[in-house]
């Protein structure tokens, strides 16, 4: 994970140049409301670019749910379902039939230190407890069985009752982080409108007032101003506002 | 346990040269880079680099301060790009 860091940092940063480059703004002129909504999918009224260092917790995931699970020995309800690999050697690996136990399928190889997976598995799933947290910080209260987000790493994209969610993982997870974000943008909105803001959320009172010369960009203003739920259309009025420039 | 592997499967090293020419070991499978942790970093380091490098040179193609014609819209091309096809290689 920490190897991944980097180059997900490189792809990133040219990502943003050209971006930047498209659009005449630059992410570092942005209000901190904008450079949060512009990496929210189009369904959320972002431009849908995504953060390659904000995915790869969720990738990280999602590959070791694709690659693991089908190599352990499964039960349904016919019988049993055997998996790709020895039964001894998963044993001393993860553990026999670890999707049963009660601590969680990943409880055992996230305990020995000496595993690599289960070192990569705990340091994935953990920021991304974090940042649900902090989006959503009573979301520990209203979590479900069935919810693959959740806070507990030893379930790590399996549900809290065990299960394997149907489809991708890496979507299950960034969609759950994506749809938290978007919350949290609106209880900042919500709050800013009722006057009731912190220092932190200025730029974003700034950003409903819209007035001129507050931004540190006018295009970005004339764009946003133009916007309204579907991103599409933000596009569209960052083209205009520059073809008006 | 990485080298007891490789020599069981009999898979022979394989080897990168670092920034400043010393030869650093591992292997790349399934295009995951397996070695030591200076070889894994290199190896991300050069792959990072050229995918950045392709990706500016696709910006500066379309750069829509250069191709200023109406009927040539490189800004949609290059936005479209962006979002379909650079930000997920």
């Amino acid at each position: 994970m920490k190897f991944i860091e980097g180059l997900c940092t490189t792809l990133d940063s040219a990502i943003d140049k050209l971006m930047g480059q498209c659009s005449c703004l630059k992410s570092d002129e942005l209000s901190t409301f904008n450079k949060i909504r512009i990496r929210l999918p189009i369904r959320l009224g972002g431009l849908g670019a995504r953060e390659l260092s904000h995915v790869r917790y969720a990738e990280f995931i999602g590959g070791v749910m694709d690659g693991i699970p089908p190599l352990l020995l499964q039960h349904d309800d016919d019988g049993e379902l055997h998996g790709k690999l020895n039964k001894l050697y998963v044993e001393h690996w993860i553990e026999e039939n670890c999707h049963m136990s009660e601590h969680g399928p990943w409880s055992k190889i996230i305990s020995r230190n000496e595993s690599a997976l289960g070192y990569g598995i705990n340091l994935a799933f953990t920021p991304m407890c974090n940042e649900y947290h902090t989006m959503i910080p009573d979301h520990e209260n209203n979590l479900s069985s069935g919810d693959v987000p959740h806070n507990d790493s030893s379930f790590a994209g399996f549900t809290l009752n065990r299960e394997i969610k149907q489809g991708s993982i890496t979507q299950c997870l960034s969609k759950g982080l994506e749809d938290a974000t978007k919350e949290h943008l609106d209880r900042i909105y919500t709050q800013s409108e009722e006057g009731n803001f912190h220092h932190k959320e200025h730029l974003d009172r700034i950003y409903i007032q819209n007035e001129e010369g507050r931004f540190h960009h006018n295009t970005e203003r004339l764009s946003w101003y133009n916007t309204d739920e579907i991103s599409i259309q933000c596009l569209r009025a960052v083209l205009m506002s520059i073809e008006r420039s | 346990m990485y080298h007891e592997l490789r020599e069981a499967a009999n898979i022979p090293e394989g080897f990168i040269e670092g920034e400043d020419g010393t030869t650093l070991f591992g292997l790349r499978a399934y295009g995951v880079p397996i070695g030591s942790e200076v070889f894994v970093t290199e190896w991300l380091k050069t792959k990072g680099e050229r995918i950045r490098s392709n990706m500016l040179e696709i910006g500066s193609l379309l750069d829509p301060t250069r191709i200023a014609s109406r009927d040539i819209p490189s800004r949609q091309c290059l936005w479209l790009l962006i979002l379909n096809c650079l930000q997920i290689k």
